[in-house]
């Protein structure tokens, strides 16, 4: 079966990933030391951490992930639930019902519904188009309407928010090819690198971080490491920081 | 800066709002605090403007300005200014308040309030995590416990 296949293809860097993601874009989950036990359980160091940090802020478009944020968070509890099962993480005891909880019920979660988003019932399953839709697969439509080559998972394993959802040709990739997300002759060419200037990235990463109204602590040191990593002065952070409030305010 | 947020609007209100009355006592420890925190003229007028609009022209008055007893209680405790440690307790407080939660409205008042102390370097170094490491704050100076309830390090029943 695609899933035990996914199983094997599934590293450690990509299951910190998704954890990330779906930590990034929950408003519930407020376990600050989540994602770092969620490190330590798959032995990823910190340059694994600042990988997948860099790869979500190119790519999260404030939450919009390239107009495809419900098949990234989809496809990311997929992944958490697929190391969960295969043992990657535990799935039993106190990081496994955190786990559970970041990844929660994706049917009934209250998040946006992308049919309906559509104007299309997803309540029997329905179809998209003349495209027949599995009933346990909402986001099948997408797939099967897309014709180009792209993948959402980018040369990395990543998640990327700008290419197109296909998950028919990830699945072929999996069965047909070794056990990594892309073969070497297939290599997306390297996305074009978004004209981020780093104050604009920081500022993007400083208005998630107080997503939820409270900064705390791991993100004042993430927003702390981002500064010396981009070169941004104190004085700067500051002042970037009186624009976020002027523009809240 | 939000005037309401700051030390100086804190010493209007324990002027004031005792029994609505304004003491000339309480004027010389206004001028007195005025220097020793270094505010200009036109930044205490614009808060004592918006003082009497928001606080002073709803009180009624039942006395002759009994709030100068706290305003001196707590002018005297600028003296902290001088204290060579006063800028790591900021960082340490700031530290505390990043430990315990902080939302935008807190930030920016605390930060308006430590900075018109001349410490918001220091807080928003403890805050943001930026430079050495701060201390943990053993205790709050008499001058902060103000700024300390507006964040929720403390309440009124710790003081």
């Amino acid at each position: 079966m695609a899933d035990l296949d996914v199983d094997k293809m599934l590293e450690p860097e990509q299951i910190l990933h998704a954890s990330m993601i779906l930590a990034v874009e929950s408003e519930n989950v407020q376990d600050d030391d989540l994602i770092l036990k969620v490190q330590e359980a798959l032995s990823c160091d910190s340059s694994d951490y600042d990988a997948a940090l860099s790869h979500i802020e190119q790519h999260r478009d404030g939450g919009n992930w390239g107009g495809r944020s419900e098949a990234v968070l989809h496809r990311s509890r997929e992944r958490l639930r697929e190391a969960m099962d295969s043992g990657t993480l535990p799935s039993e005891g106190p990081l496994a019902d955190s786990l559970n909880t970041l990844i929660g019920d994706d049917d009934d979660d209250g998040e946006i519904d992308p049919f309906a988003e559509l104007g299309v019932s997803s309540s029997n399953g329905g179809s998209f188009g003349s495209t027949p839709v599995a009933s346990d697969d909402p986001l099948a439509a997408f797939m099967d309407d897309e014709d180009d080559d792209d993948d959402i998972v980018d040369e990395s394993g990543y998640f990327s928010g700008e290419q197109p959802v296909n998950s028919e040709e990830e699945e072929e990739l999996v069965v047909d090819s070794e056990p990594t997300v892309v073969e070497p002759e297939e290599e997306i060419p390297e996305e074009p690198e978004q004209n981020f200037s780093p104050i604009a990235g920081y500022e993007m990463l400083m208005s998630t971080c107080w997503i939820d109204g409270i900064l705390d602590p791991a993100e004042a040191k993430l927003l702390s490491r981002k500064r010396a990593e981009l070169g941004i002065t104190f004085e700067q952070h500051l002042e970037i920081l009186r624009n976020i409030l002027e523009s809240s305010s | 800066m939000m005037e309401e947020n700051t030390p100086f609007w804190h010493a209007l209100e324990l002027a004031w709002t005792g029994d609505g009355a304004l003491s000339l006592h309480s004027i010389r420890l206004l001028d007195a605090m005025q220097n020793m925190i270094g505010l200009s003229n036109q930044r205490r007028s614009e808060i004592e403007s918006r003082f009497e609009e928001e606080v002073v022209y709803d009180l009624t008055r039942a006395g002759f300005g009994c709030g100068d007893q706290a305003l001196a209680a707590w002018v005297g405790t600028l003296t902290f200014l001088d204290d060579p440690a006063s800028q790591d307790v900021a960082r340490a407080m700031g530290k505390a308040a990043l430990v315990s939660g902080l939302s935008k409205d807190r930030w920016s008042s605390s930060y308006s309030w430590m900075s018109q102390l001349g410490l918001g370097d220091a807080y928003a170094e403890g805050v943001w995590l930026e430079g050495e490491d701060a201390g943990e704050l053993a205790r709050v100076p008499a001058l902060l416990v103000p700024v300390a309830q507006k964040i929720g390090l403390i309440t009124e029943d710790e003081q």
